[in-house]
């Protein structure tokens, strides 16, 4: 019986093998991995794309002589895609405007997988290693490294550059023109372009990285009369904060000056400490040092003891939450402190997502930069206007034509606004889905009605439920208030009134205030040699992990401040000079190869209108 | 043995298995389950040994031997990770007499009701989602929680239990007692229900007390049981449970809380290394079998109980 038993399980196995080894008949040949010398030496400035004649040879079923619709009628083709949503999304996507128009009227059906912020890394990985990559990937997140590993390296993602033409992407072509940025920040060193970015907005209102905001009345209540411009005073005036009484301030709970709910107040600290990054929390991705102009590893410079001693200070002194290490982990109990009342200084995207009240969103303003011991130059980190990884798409796509044609008609000029606004309220672009937008009876400015009647409780909830494709839709959003003025009826429109009644209006403005006149641009990510890939990502891991393990403990006080030289010997012991010099040459590369970027560049705001 | 012998037992069992039919299609949606949920995903496991590409396929990536292997015994948290992951494995397993001694104190109450009231709240917790857990745990023993709540009305100063790096074994390997122990009971409650009442009364008879007729009767009579639930438990030494340690982790804590499988998750799901990730996730099952076949070697030589 047990033989029995034991031959019926060798046999399904053996013919589960068997099944298993006929899946690998039909696998695409990879793109040849470059050796690193070839990567370093390619030219990248060249906008790669093809000149297409009247003999273009496209499918028949594309319609070329406009994007509406993309198809002739009677085609029946499904386009896959990976979207990712805001959290707050609630509604199903297919009955989104966006999704509902390229369905009815651009002649495509969708079939939308979606992800959240939480689970898209996993979830793209798992799509790629199964090679069940659907034909679009959006807000996927899509860095540099994987950019190479999975376009240069193993062929999976479509070079868009053999499909860019004036003929089939025309809105391409020509902000390729516009913004010689786009091939500077998205090419490979192969010279493909496995991605395009979104181009953002720059003006009138443009924002650094970086959202810390301090309450006013707090302020007053203190006797705190500016806006600290230094690390020293921030500190004193979190100080100040600190000898305020629930009852003074009316918060419900303990009082604590300082509560972030999205770790950007360190990003924040390490800028005012000079280092220049765009995402460099726990201070162990690659900054610009903006006194030395070199690129460094914060947690290797001596400044990051200045940072822990910060810190120590803040938590020895409760100005920062006794949970301020595991608050990070849940983003609702930090906003819910917000909404009490009980911290001074928030870090968070916005005021109003957790103060959606005009009375209260309208008491925070934004930090100034600041400047330190360690820091005499003022700045702020401007990200730069075009996106990285917006977008990629398979390599294996059946309709990589009407794939690339859909998305050159996300890239039109109207779907800078559509995209987030939805249609012109009374157009046929409506569907009768949402209402859309319109302007106010004698203004220049807009409003949507479904918000104002209540059915959306904001214009975010309103573009995130009712109107949008995925969470940052590919798009140039650059002049797209005068596009859509235009289309609203207004043919010479005036630069846009911000309003300050409205909670995002307002954070914008606020942010923009404290931040114009200091912007420098963050360097472009630079793209990682495949050579480089494992050690990269062995070192960093070991390092964030001591990082984020011994930074906590020295704040806390359960390893003494005495023991930071200790801890720099560990981290040098860990490889963080090898990770500093890697790249350092991987940025020097990637910069010998650019003539169209200019780093340190500063850039200034325009001029500010809105109604106080 | 004979080639004819063989033979001959194959076709005497194919006849004994065409006589009972009707039990082999019973157990069949049981072996076809585990022949595709358990046996089938383990020709997978060869990438350990390649340095996979989706696009190659399993078979078709290159074969790189144990590369893999010696990049993760020489990676510097290598050891931490294998002493925290064992720390927590073996503080598991000596707690591992709980459910025993659950079982047996259900076993000797009177009170029917009482009994079946205590049970339903210790099998309660089971059914908990590990994210619910944790956060009744995160709730408890926050700061503000009513942990520290009662200790700082008790004279004593509040003690930040999520942030302590010494702490945390200590809280995730009981949150798991909390979770598991009345289910983990209901095992031997069943083995202790087969004791036979013969032997009991004899016992009595003779003059045992309880606790004898516990030590002498009942232990003897369930150990079967008990050895085979603790080889079990051996052979799953290294597997320590993902999520509930992921969840628990703070930045203070990862001196003890980082662990192979959140390692694994970290760099082969989250990192896209999935031929290293399953490298580690293969070292962590050899040991495991090892460890199996030692420990249910030593039962076998001690009690003459085995799993085979």
């Amino acid at each position: 019986m047990k033989r029995i038993f034991t031959l019926m399980l060798i046999l399904a196995l053996g013919l589960l093998v068997f099944a298993a080894c006929n899946r690998t008949e039909e696998e695409p040949q990879p793109a040849a991995t470059p050796t690193p010398n070839q990567q370093d030496t390619q030219e990248t400035n060249e906008a790669p794309q093809i000149d297409d004649g009247p003999d273009h040879g496209y499918p028949a079923y594309l319609n070329l002589d406009g994007h509406v619709p993309l198809v002739q009628p009677g085609t029946d083709i499904t386009i896959s895609m990976m979207i990712r949503r805001e959290t707050i999304a609630t509604s199903d996507v297919n009955t989104n405007w966006m999704a509902t128009y390229i369905r009815e009227v651009l002649g495509v059906n969708l079939d939308i997988e979606e992800t959240t912020a939480i689970d898209h890394v996993e979830r793209r990985n798992l799509a790629i290693a199964a090679d069940m990559m659907p034909d679009i990937m959006i807000n996927q997140a899509f860095n540099a490294q994987l950019l190479v590993q999975f376009g240069m390296i193993e062929g999976m993602l479509l070079p868009l550059n053999e499909f860019i033409s004036p003929t089939l992407t025309p809105n391409m072509v020509e902000l390729m023109e516009r913004f010689p940025e786009i091939i500077a920040m998205n090419q490979t060193p192969d010279g493909n372009l496995y991605t395009f970015g979104n181009i953002l907005e720059r003006g009138p209102f443009p924002m650094g990285v970086g959202r810390v905001f301090i309450n006013e009345r707090w302020m007053e209540l203190a006797g705190v009369t500016e806006i600290p411009r230094t690390l020293d005073d921030f500190l004193e005036m979190l100080r100040a904060f600190g000898t305020l009484t629930p009852e003074q301030t009316g918060a419900m709970d303990r009082v604590t000056p300082l509560i972030s709910a999205n770790e950007g107040d360190r990003g924040f600290i390490l800028q005012s400490l000079g280092f220049l990054s765009s995402d460099n929390n726990w201070g162990v991705n690659a900054a610009i040092d903006i006194n030395t102009r070199e690129v460094v590893i914060p947690a290797a410079q001596p400044a990051f003891a200045d940072f822990i001693r910060f810190y120590h200070t803040l938590y020895t002194e409760g100005l920062i939450h006794a949970d301020y290490f595991t608050m990070s982990a849940d983003r609702a109990v930090a906003r819910a402190h917000f909404a009490e009342g009980n911290a001074g200084v928030m870090a968070d995207a916005a005021p109003y997502l957790s103060l959606p009240e005009f009375d209260q969103f309208d008491e925070w303003v934004s930090v100034m930069p600041m400047t330190s011991s360690a820091n005499p130059t003022r700045f702020v980190p401007l990200s730069n206007n075009v996106g990285l990884g917006t977008f990629v798409v398979s390599a294996n796509t059946q309709h990589p034509e009407l794939v690339m044609r859909l998305l050159d008609w996300m890239y039109s000029p109207e779907m800078g606004f559509m995209s987030s606004h939805g249609p012109v309220a009374g157009s046929d672009d409506t569907l009768g889905v949402v209402t859309g937008i319109r302007l106010i009876d004698g203004t220049t400015n807009w409003y949507h009605p479904d918000v104002a009647s209540g059915l959306f409780e904001s214009d975010f909830d309103f573009r995130v439920n009712a109107i949008a494709l995925s969470q940052e839709t590919p798009r140039i959003t650059a002049g797209h208030n005068d596009t859509l003025l235009c289309a609203l009826g207004i043919d010479n429109p005036e630069p846009r009134v911000f309003d300050m009644t409205d909670g995002d209006d307002h954070y914008i403005v606020r942010v923009s205030q404290a931040h114009n006149g200091y912007f420098i641009p963050v360097l472009p990510t630079p793209f990682l040699q495949p050579h480089h890939v494992s050690t990269v990502t062995d070192i960093h891991s070991i390092i964030l992990a001591h990082v984020q393990s011994e930074f906590a403990r020295f704040v806390v006080g359960q390893r003494p401040i005495e023991e930071i030289d200790d801890f720099f010997d560990e981290l040098e012991r860990m490889g963080i000079l090898e990770l500093q010099d890697i790249w350092r040459e991987v940025h020097a590369n990637y910069m010998a190869g650019r003539t169209t970027w200019t780093p340190f560049e500063l850039v200034t705001g325009g001029t500010y209108t809105f109604t106080p | 043995m004979t080639k004819s012998g063989t033979a001959g037992r194959f076709l005497r069992g194919c006849k004994r298995a065409l006589t009972h039919w009707q039990l082999y299609v019973l157990i069949l949606p049981a072996i076809i389950y585990v022949g595709i949920f358990n046996y089938g995903p383990m020709y997978g496991v060869q990438i350990a040994f390649r340095d996979f590409r989706p696009t190659l396929g399993i078979w078709g990536s290159e074969w790189v031997g144990l590369a893999h292997f010696r990049r993760f015994v020489t990676f510097p948290d290598f050891w931490p990770l294998l002493r925290n992951t064992l720390r927590i494995t073996v503080y598991q397993l000596i707690l591992y007499p709980l459910p025993i001694i659950l079982a047996i104190l259900f076993n000797e109450m009177r009170s029917q009701a009482f009994k079946r009231t205590v049970q339903m709240v210790t099998y309660a917790p089971y059914f908990l989602s590990v994210v619910i857990l944790v956060s009744l745990v995160r709730l408890f023993f926050g700061t503000d929680g009513p942990i520290n709540t009662m200790l700082e009305s008790m004279g004593f100063a509040r003690v930040m239990f999520m942030q302590r790096a010494d702490i945390f074994p200590h809280l995730f390997v009981w949150s798991g007692v909390w979770q598991n122990l009345g289910w983990g009971s209901i095992i031997f409650i069943a083995a202790l229900a087969g004791v036979s009442p013969e032997l009991i009364e004899a016992a009595k008879i003779d003059g045992a007390t309880r606790v004898r007729v516990i030590w002498h009767v009942h232990l003897p009579s369930i150990m079967p049981t008990i050895i085979i639930t603790f080889i079990l438990n051996v052979g799953g030494l290294l597997a320590l449970g993902f999520e509930r340690v992921f969840l628990m982790q703070t930045p203070l804590n990862l001196a003890t809380s980082r662990v192979i499988a959140t390692y694994v998750y970290e760099i082969g799901i989250m990192g896209a290394q999935w031929s290293f990730s399953a490298s580690i996730g293969l070292f962590n099952n050899i040991v495991n079998i090892i460890l199996l076949f030692i420990v249910n070697y030593a039962a076998r030589k001690v009690s003459n109980i085995g799993l085979w």
